[in-house]
């Protein structure tokens, strides 16, 4: 067995820092909802070039604004928005590995042009899991820390595996990778839920103008405002289970995007379905900015995820 | 139980529509479906019910949406026509609750609209077997059915910002408990100290008890 000791001392969670890791898959059927990573593929990229495995646990930091302390020396990787990095004092690059010594303080700046970075270190952060996963879900009381479900306070102190021979191998990725969340993204999505029992026009509406991400979002889901609302939007139905990156409308024609900690069942008419990567842009866009939706086949999305699936080494085992 | 159809969910998941009703017999199809179809299927990953839908979520890297459909569309076929006397019932639970108005904030509101007052409204309430349509909303929030037509009430127009934990309650045709505190619009008539875990498809009684021996059960509950 790897030994487990402390490698680092928060002293700044900033608005929201929750421990993540790949979510809690299988209990669906308890009510129990996912929780993971917002920006998933950020999530995945920092474990990967840490050579850690996929669903090792980081911490989400939103908006910036904190500060950490690491307690002995590790490899760690900050991905996701761009914010400002220092390490003892001086300025270190987002999405490449760095080497931390004990005593060293890791800052965490912020700006205006995104919203989630995933700060990880070599192993990954230990805590004991709750239904399988150490994803934090303030809602549900479930997991984190402490697992139950609080998000990481001022003096927290995270454990990891000390692995062997860490070594700075100064791992990232491809420069021809373009990272950056473009100024008004276009989200894909497939047609899926009562997509059909929306009206011809209404399902052009809904690709044609632009939204506007709004400021009632958080980890649950994200509320977007089209210029003008969705109209013959069919009625309230009876509920029924709520895929991750689901778009209901309810009965003001209003989007609403289904992230991460989304209740598990929901009664207002789906019209479509985000797909893997527009998912991870969207967790990225601050109240204010604007996107528009693209209908894509479900055999290219099945592609993209498949890819991404293979790229990152996502093993997803049945829950039984 | 002929007509159901499956409808696209996401990249990785499909959704199979029974008949559009809350009803008992469909829900049972539901649990039915939810219970075998992982077990013959290995690149099923989950399956999550609801009162007439299942959502499956599949291994992208195993298969793609045209194959689930063609292999899961046969065998959906056939469960679908097993007589439903074959359907295996859930667990049996009794849930014992304190109907009393400082648990229940509801319960005197209620109360005024029978002749009989609060003990029409345990009657009522503990009379039927209920069963478990599905989980949800939150962990082990369990949506159950049906309640007798004379003590339907409508959600609050405005929910409460905190509902106790334990604390059992009524809307339209549904009841449930509230496994933990949170926000909540249902009518509330009581408290539990102690519940079960409950799962989709399982049955389960109220039994009313008195304020000490609530008071009692809770101490124990502590002490857990």
């Amino acid at each position: 067995m790897t030994k487990v000791s402390e490698v680092l001392r928060v002293t700044q969670p900033g608005l929201l820092a929750t421990l993540q890791d790949f979510g809690r898959y299988g209990y669906q059927a308890l009510g129990i909802t996912h929780g993971g990573p917002m920006d998933e593929r950020a999530f995945l990229w920092a474990n990967r070039l840490l050579g850690n495995t996929y669903d090792c646990a980081q911490i989400e930091i939103t908006l910036g604004h904190f500060k950490a302390t690491f307690t002995r020396d590790c490899l760690f990787v900050v991905t996701g928005a761009d914010f400002p990095l220092t390490l003892a004092g001086q300025p270190i690059k987002a999405w490449r590995v760095s080497q931390a010594r004990a005593g060293d303080e890791l800052t965490i700046a912020s700006h205006g042009k995104a919203l989630r970075c995933y700060l990880a270190v070599a192993g990954g952060f230990s805590a004991t899991p709750v239904y399988g996963s150490v994803a934090t879900v303030l809602r549900d009381r479930l997991g984190g820390l402490r697992g139950e479900g609080a998000p990481l306070i001022a003096g927290d102190r995270l454990s990891a595996p000390e692995l062997m021979a860490q070594t700075l191998e100064s791992r990232r990725p491809s420069s021809r990778l373009n990272f950056a969340v473009p100024q008004e993204p276009e989200l894909a999505v497939v047609a899926s839920g009562q997509w059909a029992q929306f009206a011809r026009t209404t399902r052009e509406q809904f690709v044609q103008q632009s939204y506007q991400v709004s400021a009632r979002q958080d980890r649950m889901g994200i509320r977007l405002e089209g210029e003008q609302a969705l109209t013959d939007v069919p009625r309230q139905m009876i509920s029924e289970p709520l895929p991750l990156g689901a778009i209901q409308v309810p009965a003001d024609g209003q989007p609403i995007v289904m992230m991460n900690d989304h209740q598990t069942l929901g009664g207002y008419p789906k019209i479509a379905t985000l797909t893997w990567l527009s998912r991870s842009l969207l967790a990225q866009l601050p109240a204010g900015r604007r996107v528009r939706f693209r209908w894509q086949t479900l055999a290219e999305a099945q592609r993209e995820l498949r890819q991404a699936y293979r790229f990152f080494s996502v093993v997803r085992k049945p829950s039984r | 139980m002929s007509t159901w159809q499956f409808q696209s969910a996401a990249a990785d998941a499909l959704m199979i529509h029974l008949e559009p009703r809350i009803e008992l017999t469909i829900n049972a199809r539901v649990q039915q479906l939810a219970r075998s179809l992982p077990v013959k299927f290995p690149w099923l990953l989950e399956v999550v019910p609801s009162y007439h839908s299942l959502l499956l979520y599949y291994d992208v890297l195993q298969c793609d949406e045209k194959q689930v459909r063609e292999q899961l569309k046969p065998v959906v076929d056939a469960l679908l026509q097993e007589p439903l006397s074959m359907v295996s019932q859930g667990k049996l639970h009794t849930i014992e609750v304190c109907y009393d108005p400082e648990l229940g904030a509801d319960l005197h509101r209620i109360a005024a609209d029978f002749s009989g007052g609060i003990d029409d409204v345990i009657r009522l309430h503990t009379e039927p077997t209920y069963h478990v349509y599905a989980l949800g909303f939150a962990p082990g929030f369990a949506y159950m059915g049906d309640v007798v037509e004379a003590l339907r009430r409508e959600r609050h127009a405005t929910p409460r910002q905190r509902v106790p934990r334990g604390s059992v309650a009524i809307a339209g045709q549904q009841t449930a408990l509230y496994p933990q505190t949170s926000p909540g619009g249902w009518q509330l008539l009581g408290r539990a100290c102690r519940w079960p875990q409950l799962h989709a498809g399982d049955q389960v009684r109220f039994v009313s008890i008195d304020r000490a021996r609530y008071t009692e059960q809770c101490k124990d509950a502590t002490n857990d």
